[in-house]
């Protein structure tokens, strides 16, 4: 509607939104109420759960498999395990900045390295 | 109490067996057949009137046209519009091997990890080529973080290769688990109701919640799984 721009109640929307995602801010805790992203809330830690234990025993699956082909146990099993590690941490931070519940410019992640958005 | 996991065990309806190889015709088989049927009848007589105001029929496959191609718009970007058909196609066969699967007596194949593994490694294979036929040998500079430290790369690298190579391992296993839990315990508290006799009224209000639940988990795992297929297809069209 072309004459909404002349409504009063209309007039300071932006202003009210603004505030409204302010206040909605701190939900880096996950409390699920913030209106912006409420769809993906729900399961995230599940989601992040699995994400970080299926990095983990694929790294050792694919370690002791190259360990009993090269026959260098147990030190690629051992690699592996770390890198497999890091890899399931990677894809749950990945998670959690596709779902908006960290900023990934934020040094120490959370709410405490957000920027002015 | 009947066991929980009995509802997962695969039964042949019709034994095939072909040089040694159990090809049975299972209820699994049955089910995606059913649920290749349900889709397909829906979409084709929901849109075979195309009226100008729709019916409710073709309200619904309006609507899951234009939430899907939201989603691939939102996630993949407009290039990823070329992938409609095979993203729609995934959507709707999940979410509705998901919703089929709560029926009473019904079997749900995407509780089984064999089937959603499949999906999902169908899905990474066909992705990463398509990172290759666009961006040739280029695609590997995926697998090196903008703006990481030279020294860090060796590190760095592997990371990154096996962050790729779960995917596939992760998106499965969340749709798996997903339904797997959600059935069992559904018939875990179902089991209650007759056991408990009179209190059965109980475990009955719970599984009816449950049973809401997974209404509600069936969707959006399908969701999940779509959205998390567009987005690995933006990474392939779009590089980081």
């Amino acid at each position: 509607m072309a004459n909404d721009d002349h409504d009063p109640a209309f007039a300071d929307l932006e202003q009210r939104i603004r505030a409204a995602k302010q206040k909605g801010e701190p939900v880096g805790e996950g409390d699920g109420t913030d209106p912006d992203r409420p769809k993906l809330n729900f399961g995230t830690g599940l989601t992040v759960g699995i994400e970080l234990v299926v990095g983990v025993v694929a790294g050792v699956g694919i370690g002791l498999a190259l360990d009993s082909w090269l026959e260098t146990r147990p030190f690629l099993t051992i690699l592996l395990f770390l890198l497999g590690t890091a890899a399931g941490m990677l894809n749950a931070w990945r998670h959690l900045v596709r779902i908006g519940m960290v900023d990934p410019k934020g040094d120490g992640g959370g709410r405490q390295g957000r920027g002015p958005d | 109490m009947a066991d929980p996991l009995h509802q997962f065990s695969i039964t042949p309806l019709v034994p095939i067996n072909v040089a040694g190889l159990d090809l049975s015709f299972t209820q699994s088989a049955l089910w995606m057949m059913i649920t290749v049927g349900t889709a397909y009848a829906l979409v084709m007589v929901g849109s075979r009137q195309a009226a100008l105001i729709p019916g409710r029929l073709q309200s619904v496959v309006e609507l899951a046209y234009e939430f899907i191609a939201g989603l691939i718009k939102d996630n993949a970007g407009r290039e990823g519009m070329r992938f409609f058909p095979a993203i729609f196609t995934l959507f709707m066969f999940i979410l509705f091997g998901n919703m089929l699967g709560l029926i009473p007596m019904a079997f749900t194949f995407t509780s089984h990890i064999i089937v959603t593994f499949a999906m999902a490694i169908t899905v990474f294979v066909l992705i990463t080529v398509l990172g290759f036929v666009l961006h040739g040998s280029h695609f590997l500079h995926f697998f090196v973080p903008a703006g990481a430290p030279k020294a860090m790369i060796p590190l760095l690298v592997p990371i990154e290769i096996i962050s790729y190579c779960v995917r596939p391992i992760s998106l499965s296993v969340r749709l798996f688990v997903n339904m797997m839990a959600g059935h069992m315990m559904l018939k875990v508290f179902a089991g209650f109701i007759a056991a408990l006799g009179f209190f059965g009224f109980a475990p009955l209000a719970v599984t009816v919640a449950l049973l809401g639940f997974e209404v509600v988990v069936a969707f959006l795992q399908a969701y999940i799984f779509t959205v998390l297929t567009c987005i690995y297809l933006h990474d392939a069209i779009h590089m980081h």
